[in-house]
C-alpha cells in the first residue's frame, strides 16, 4: 500500500518539475536552456507520445511484453537539488585511489562541502561503502570518488566493501556495519527487491543510509543519488532517429528486470515508437557481460543479414558487440552498404576511443563518478540528525548529460559533444 | 565425417570397457557412462534440424562462428577430460584462465609478445601443477583443493590487477591467437583440432594414456603394476591448467580485453561438455572425441537458439533438456543397479 | 556392519569425540580471537547477525550432507532453494483469481496468504528433490551431471516464471520467520536446529537413517544385503530438496522479497561446508552435526573477517586457503589413525 502511494507521489513530483520546465524549453532558445532541462523537457514529450499510443507495432509489442511502463512511472525525473545547473567543463581533477587513473570528475560542486574535518570536528565519523564490482571498471570509478571526497576530511573513516554481486552477502555487510554502530552507509544496490530490508533495518537502527545510481525497495531510506538512465535511452532513440527513419535493430540488453535494462530499453522504445520505419529483428540478454554480447551478435549476424543498428545498454556490450561485428567482416553490410549502428551507453574510454575512430556511432554518457555526491549526502544527513545542519533533499538527480558523437551535432535541441570536449571519461586507456 | 566420429567413440567406448572390467567396482561418482551413439545422434539430428530452420546454418560463416565459440570450451574440456580419465575434478579452471591471462597482461608494458604469451602459460602449468601435487601427494579430495584453488586465484587475479582490466592491444601476436587464421580457418579452431589430434593420440595410442585409464579404474592396482600414479595425476592437472591458461588467452585476444571479472562460471560448462562427452566422474572412462562431439552438440543448441531469438533464460532450460536427452538413453545399455 | 556400527546412537564417544576434534578448536580460536580484537564481535546483535547467516547455508549443507553420504552429490540446492519460492508465489497468483481475489498487487507485492506459499514451496522442494533421485537412481544419470541440469534449468525457470520481475512478501508471518528471535535466538537459527534434530534422531537414531552409510560405504553389499538402495538415493535427494526449500523461505523471508538470480554460487559453498564438517565426497562418512561445525566455523571466520573491515578479494583469498589447508590436515590426521 506504501509503496503505492510512493510511486504515486515520486510519478506526480516528477510530472510537476517536468511540466515546469517543459515551457521554458520550448520558449526560449535551446542552446541557452542548461542541457538537463532540455533532456527532461524530451523525455516529458516522448513519454506522453508513447503512452497515448505507438504507431510501430514491432516496437510497442517489446514495450508490452517486458512491461516497461510501470519501471518508467516510477522512475523519478526532475530538478536538481538547490538549483544546481551543470555546464560541461565543471568538476575537480585528482587521481583515483583505487584505479590510480586520472579521473576529472563531474559533479563535485554539486551539494558541495567545504575540505577539512566535517560536523563536530572532535568527532571521528566511520561510514561505510558497499557495492558489487570492484574489477569492474565502472564501479572502481564509483568507489573512487567516494574515497576521494572522503579524504578530503579528515575526520572521516570510510570502509569500501565489494558484495561481488550477491544482495544477501549485501544485507549481512550492512547488518555487520549496524552491529558496529556506523554513522552512515552509502550503498550501490544492484537490485532494488533484496535490498530494503537491510536499508530499514540500518534506518531503524539509526543510521543514515544513501543509495547511489540505481534504488532499493526501502521507503525509508535517508536519499538516493538517482543516475539519469531514461536520459540515456531516450538519446539513443533520438541519435537513431535523426541518423536514419528506419532500421532493423538488434538489442543487446542488461538482466531482465533490472532497472538500467528497464529504463534505458523502455525510453529508448518510447523515443523511437511512433517512427514506423523500424524494426525489431532480435532481442539478447547478455547481462553485462561482453562474451556474451559477443556471442549473441555473432549469432545474429548469421541469423539476419540485414541488421542496421545494434543498440546496446551498455558499454561493456556495445564493444561485444563491435567486435563481433569485426570479426564477422560485417561492419558495412547494412542495406544498401552502409555501417551498421551501434548506438551505447558508458563512457569508458575504450568506447570514447571507438568513437573517435567511427565504429560506435554514440554513447550515452553514464558516469560512475558520483560517488562523492554519495559521501556528502549522507554527511549532511549525519549532521542534519544531530541539528548541525539541514537535511538533503531525498531525491538527488543527477544532471542529464548530453550524449557523445563523433562530430558536433544538434538533436531536437542537444549539443551533442566531441569525445575530444568531454574529460569525465572513466577506466583505463586503450593503449595503441 | 560424422560417422567416423562415432566409428571413433565406438572403439573408445570398447577400451574403456575392457579398462573398466579390470577395475574395482567404482565407488564414488559412480555412474553409467553416456551413451555414445544418443550423443552422434543428437548432434547429426541437430544438424538436420538447423539446416531445416535456418538455410544459413551450414554456411562457412556459420560454421566458423560455431567453431570459434565452441574453441575456448572445448580446449579447456580436453584438459578437464584427462583429469576427470583419472578419476578426479578440476574446478579451478576458470580461476587459472582469468590468473594466468592477468599475470601475463601485467608483461604487455614490456612490449615482449613471447613474454606475454609465454608468462600466461607457465602461469596456468604452474597453479595446475601445484592442484596435481596437492591432489595426488598431500591426498586432498581434488574437489575441495581446486574449489580452494578457484577462489585463490579469482582473488590473485584482483590484488595483482587491481581489479581492473588490461588492454593487449599493442602486442600483434597476442592479438593473432584470437583473430588470425591460417589458410582462412580461424587460428583459435585451428588450436582446437591440433590439440584434439595430440589429445586423442595421447589417450589412445601413447603408454601415458594407459596409465591415464588405469590410475582413474582403479588407483591402487594400477600403483602395483608400476604406474607412477602421482606423476599421472600431477600431469594431468598441470595440462589442465595449461589448457585453461591458453583458452583464456584466446577468449581475451578475441576481443583484445584481459577482464579479471571474466569467465564466470565457466569451470561447469566446461564440466557439463566432458560428462556429456561421456567422461565419468568416477574415472576410468572418457574420451576425447565424445568430449569434442559433446562440445559441438552445446555450440550448436546455443547457435541455433540464439538464431531463433530464444531468451537466455529459455535456453539454459533448453539446454538443461538437451543434455538429459543425451544422458537419459544411458540407462538402458546397462542394467547394474547402482 | 555399517548399519549396525551406525545406527546405534553413540553418544559417549561421540563427546570424548568432540574434544580431539581440530574443527571445535578452530571455532572456539576464532571467537577467541574475534573477542579480544573488536568490541563489537562478541554482541548480541553480531551473533544475531552470525546465526542468521548460519541458518541459511547449514540448511543448504545439511541436505547437502545426507547426499554425500550416499556417494553422491547435489548442485541444484541453490537454484532449488530460489525456485521453489518462487513457485509457492506464482502458483497462489494463478490460484488467486480462480478463488475471485487478486492477490498480486501493484508492485509485485503479494497480498493473499502466506501459508500456502510456503507449503507449496515446500512440496516443490521434495518434489524437485525426488525427481533428482529418480534421475540418478533409476535412469542412472550421473549426480553431477543430473543436479548440474536441474541447476541450469531452474535459473533459467527462475527468470521465465518471474519475467525477471522481484515479488515481494510481506506477510506479517513471514517477516515474522525472517526477523524476529526466540528468547534471544533468530528464528530462522531455531528452525535450522529443528531440522538439524530432526535429521541426527533419523539418522543416528533409525535403521533406515543408517542405510544412508551403508549406501555410502559399499553399494553393491548394501544392494545385496536387501536394501532397496534406490529409495534410499531418492530419499536422500527429497531431504536434500526439502533443507532448500526450507532455507530458501527463511532466506526470502529475511530479504521479504524473492528475485530470480538470488544466492548465485551458494551450491559450491554448501559442498564445501560440508566437506570441511568432515563429509567424504566418496560417500560413507560425515554426520549433520560435524556439518553443524562446518557451518559454524565458515561462517564465524567470514564474519571475523567482515568485522575486521578486511577486504573481499583478502577474504576469498582466506577461504580458498583454510579449506585446502583444513581438508589437508583432516585428511593427514585420518591417514595417521588408520595406520
Amino acid at each position: 500500500m506504501l509503496k503505492l502511494s510512493r510511486r504515486h507521489l515520486l510519478k506526480t513530483a516528477a510530472t510537476l518539475t517536468v511540466l515546469a520546465a517543459a515551457p521554458l524549453a520550448i520558449a526560449r532558445a535551446a542552446a541557452e536552456e542548461s542541457v538537463h532541462s532540455v533532456i527532461n523537457a524530451l523525455i516529458k514529450k516522448y513519454s506522453d507520445e508513447a503512452r497515448a499510443g505507438m504507431s510501430n507495432g514491432d516496437v510497442s509489442a517489446l514495450f508490452e511484453k517486458d512491461g516497461f511502463r510501470d519501471y518508467l512511472d516510477a522512475y523519478p525525473v526532475g530538478d536538481l537539488a538547490g538549483g544546481f545547473v551543470w555546464k560541461p567543463g565543471m568538476g575537480a581533477s585528482f587521481v583515483g585511489p583505487y584505479s590510480k587513473l586520472q579521473i576529472k570528475s563531474p559533479f563535485t560542486d554539486y551539494l558541495p562541502l567545504t575540505e577539512g574535518p566535517v560536523l563536530d570536528h572532535s568527532k571521528k565519523y566511520r561510514i561505510g561503502l558497499v557495492f558489487h564490482g570492484f574489477n569492474h571498471p565502472w564501479l572502481i570509478s564509483l568507489a573512487d570518488t567516494a574515497a576521494w571526497e572522503a579524504a578530503r576530511h579528515p575526520n572521516i573513516e570510510l570502509e569500501v566493501i565489494d558484495a561481488e554481486f550477491d544482495d544477501n552477502k549485501m544485507g549481512q555487510v550492512i547488518d555487520t556495519w549496524i552491529a558496529k554502530q556506523y554513522d552512515g552507509i552509502v550503498l550501490w544496490p544492484n537490485r532494488e527487491a533484496p535490498m530494503g530490508p537491510p536499508v530499514d533495518r540500518a534506518i531503524a537502527a539509526g543510521i543514515p543510509v544513501v543509495s547511489l545510481d540505481r534504488r532499493t525497495s526501502s521507503e525509508q531510506i535517508s536519499s538516493e543519488v538517482l543516475g539519469n538512465f531514461y536520459a540515456n535511452g531516450l538519446q539513443q532513440g533520438l541519435y537513431l532517429k535523426h541518423a536514419a527513419p528506419e532500421g532493423n535493430i538488434i538489442f543487446n540488453r542488461k538482466d531482465l528486470g533490472s532497472t538500467a535494462d528497464s529504463i534505458r530499453t523502455g525510453a529508448f522504445l518510447e523515443a523511437i515508437g511512433n517512427t514506423p520505419g523500424y524494426k525489431v529483428l532480435a532481442n539478447y540478454h547478455t547481462n553485462s557481460q561482453r562474451t556474451l554480447a559477443f556471442k549473441s551478435t555473432a549469432d545474429a549476424m548469421q541469423a539476419f543479414h540485414d541488421i542496421s543498428v545494434s543498440f546496446n545498454t551498455g558499454g561493456e556490450e556495445a564493444m561485444g558487440a563491435l567486435d563481433a561485428i569485426r570479426e564477422a567482416n560485417r561492419l558495412n553490410s547494412a542495406p544498401g552498404g552502409k555501417k551498421i549502428m551501434i548506438l551505447a551507453n558508458d563512457d569508458a574510454r575504450e568506447v570514447l576511443k571507438e568513437i573517435r575512430s567511427g565504429n560506435i556511432e554514440m554513447v550515452s554518457p553514464y558516469t560512475p563518478l558520483i560517488g562523492d555526491i554519495g559521501i556528502r549526502a549522507v554527511v549532511m544527513h549525519i549532521g542534519a540528525k544531530a541539528g548541525l545542519n539541514e537535511a538533503p533533499p531525498k531525491l538527488i538527480m543527477t544532471p542529464n548529460l548530453p550524449m557523445i558523437t563523433k562530430e558536433k551535432m544538434n538533436i531536437e535541441g542537444i549539443e551533442t559533444l566531441t569525445p575530444d570536449e568531454w574529460p569525465y571519461a572513466y577506466g583505463p586507456e586503450v593503449a595503441g | 565425417m560424422t560417422e567416423k566420429v562415432g566409428e571413433h567413440v565406438m572403439t573408445m567406448s570398447t577400451l574403456e570397457t575392457q579398462v573398466a572390467s579390470q577395475a574395482r567396482p567404482p565407488d564414488a561418482w559412480r555412474h553409467l557412462s553416456v551413451s555414445e551413439t544418443s550423443r552422434v545422434a543428437v548432434l547429426i539430428a541437430l544438424l538436420i534440424a538447423g539446416q531445416a530452420i535456418t538455410p544459413s546454418f551450414l554456411s562457412l560463416a556459420n560454421i566458423h562462428v560455431i567453431l570459434l565459440a565452441v574453441a575456448a570450451i572445448g580446449i579447456m574440456a580436453y584438459g578437464m577430460t584427462l583429469v576427470v580419465i583419472t578419476g578426479e575434478i578440476d574446478l579451478s579452471i576458470a580461476g587459472i584462465a582469468i590468473l594466468s591471462c592477468i599475470a601475463g597482461g601485467l608483461m604487455i608494458p614490456t612490449g615482449s609478445a613471447a613474454l606475454v604469451i609465454g608468462t600466461t602459460l607457465l602461469t596456468g602449468l604452474a597453479i595446475g601443477l601445484i592442484n596435481g601435487i596437492l591432489v595426488a601427494a598431500l591426498g586432498i579430495p581434488s574437489l575441495i583443493t581446486t574449489l580452494g584453488m578457484l577462489g585463490i586465484s579469482r582473488a590473485l587475479a584482483n590484488i595483482f590487477s587491481g581489479g581492473q582490466a588490461l588492454y593487449p592491444e599493442p602486442i600483434a601476436a597476442y592479438l593473432w591467437l584470437g583473430r588470425g587464421d591460417l589458410v582462412g580457418i580461424p587460428l583459435p579452431v585451428v588450436l582446437l583440432v591440433v590439440l584434439g589430434a595430440a589429445a586423442i593420440a595421447l589417450t589412445k595410442y601413447s603408454i601415458f594414456g594407459r596409465a591415464l585409464y588405469a590410475t582413474g579404474g582403479n588407483v591402487k592396482a594400477a600403483a602395483l603394476s608400476g604406474i607412477n600414479v602421482v606423476g599421472v595425476r600431477a600431469v594431468v592437472f598441470a595440462i589442465s591448467g595449461a589448457c585453461a591458461a591458453l583458452a583464456g588467452m584466446l577468449e581475451s585476444a578475441r576481443l583484445s580485453y584481459i577482464n579479471p571479472a571474466g569467465f564466470e562460471g565457466m569451470e561447469l560448462s566446461v564440466l557439463a561438455v566432458t560428462v556429456l562427452g561421456g567422461a565419468s566422474l568416477s574415472g576410468g572412462s572418457g574420451s576425447i572425441t565424445g568430449t569434442v562431439v559433446a562440445a559441438l552438440i552445446i555450440g550448436i543448441v546455443n547457435n541455433l537458439l540464439n538464431q531463433l531469438g530464444v531468451s537466455i533464460y529459455l535456453q539454459q532450460v533448453v539446454t538443461a533438456a538437451v543434455i538429459l536427452a543425451v544422458v537419459m538413453p544411458g540407462m538402458w545399455q546397462r542394467g547394474i543397479a547402482k | 556392519m555399517t548399519v549396525l556400527e551406525f545406527s546405534t546412537p553413540r553418544v559417549a564417544p561421540f563427546l570424548l569425540g568432540l574434544l580431539r576434534d581440530p574443527i571445535i578448536w578452530l571455532i572456539l580460536l576464532i571467537f577467541a580471537v574475534g573477542t579480544l580484537t573488536s568490541e563489537y564481535y562478541f554482541t548480541a546483535l553480531n551473533i544475531e547477525n552470525l546465526m542468521r547467516s548460519i541458518a541459511v547455508i547449514g540448511l543448504l549443507s545439511l541436505g547437502m550432507t545426507v547426499v554425500l553420504l550416499t556417494g553422491r552429490i547435489d548442485l541444484s540446492v541453490a537454484a532449488l532453494m530460489i525456485f521453489s519460492v518462487i513457485v509457492g508465489v506464482v502458483v497462489m497468483t494463478e490460484i488467486g483469481p480462480m478463488l475471485g481475489s487478486r492477490w498480486l498487487v501493484r508492485g509485485n507485492t503479494y497480498a493473499g496468504p502466506i501459508v500456502p506459499v510456503i507449503l507449496i514451496a515446500l512440496a516443490t522442494g521434495i518434489a524437485v528433490g525426488a525427481l533428482n533421485g529418480i534421475g540418478v537412481a533409476y535412469f542412472k544419470v550421473a549426480s553431477f551431471i543430473m543436479t548440474l541440469v536441474s541447476l541450469t534449468a531452474l535459473r533459467g525457470f527462475n527468470y521465465v516464471l518471474t519475467n525477471g520481475h522481484p515479488y515481494y512478501l510481506k506477510a506479517p508471518f513471514y517477516s515474522w520467520i525472517g526477523d524476529s528471535k526466540m528468547v534471544g535466538i533468530p528464528i530462522s537459527f531455531v528452525i535450522f536446529l529443528l531440522v538439524l534434530l530432526a535429521l541426527m534422531g533419523f539418522i543416528h537414531g533409525t535403521m533406515r537413517g543408517g542405510r544412508f552409510y551403508a549406501i555410502g560405504g559399499n553399494e553393491k553389499a548394501a544392494l545385496y544385503a536387501g536394501i532397496k538402495t534406490q529409495r534410499y538415493v531418492v530419499l536422500a535427494y527429497a531431504i536434500s530438496g526439502l533443507c532448500a526449500a526450507i532455507a530458501g523461505i527463511i532466506f526470502t523471508a529475511r530479504l521479504k522479497s524473492v528475485d530470480a538470480p538470488l544466492a548465485a554460487g551458494y551450491e559450491l559453498t554448501a559442498i564445501a561446508i560440508a566437506v570441511i564438517g568432515g563429509s567424504a565426497l566418496a560417500g560413507g562418512v560425515g554426520s549433520p552435526w560435524r556439518t553443524l561445525l562446518g557451518s559454524v566455523a565458515f561462517a564465524a571466520g567470514l564474519n571475523l573477517l567482515a568485522i575486521w573491515g578486511v577486504g573481499t578479494w583478502y577474504q576469498n583469498l582466506a577461504i580458498g586457503v583454510v579449506l585446502i589447508i583444513s581438508v589437508g590436515l583432516s585428511q593427514m590426521s585420518r591417514k595417521k589413525t588408520q595406520a
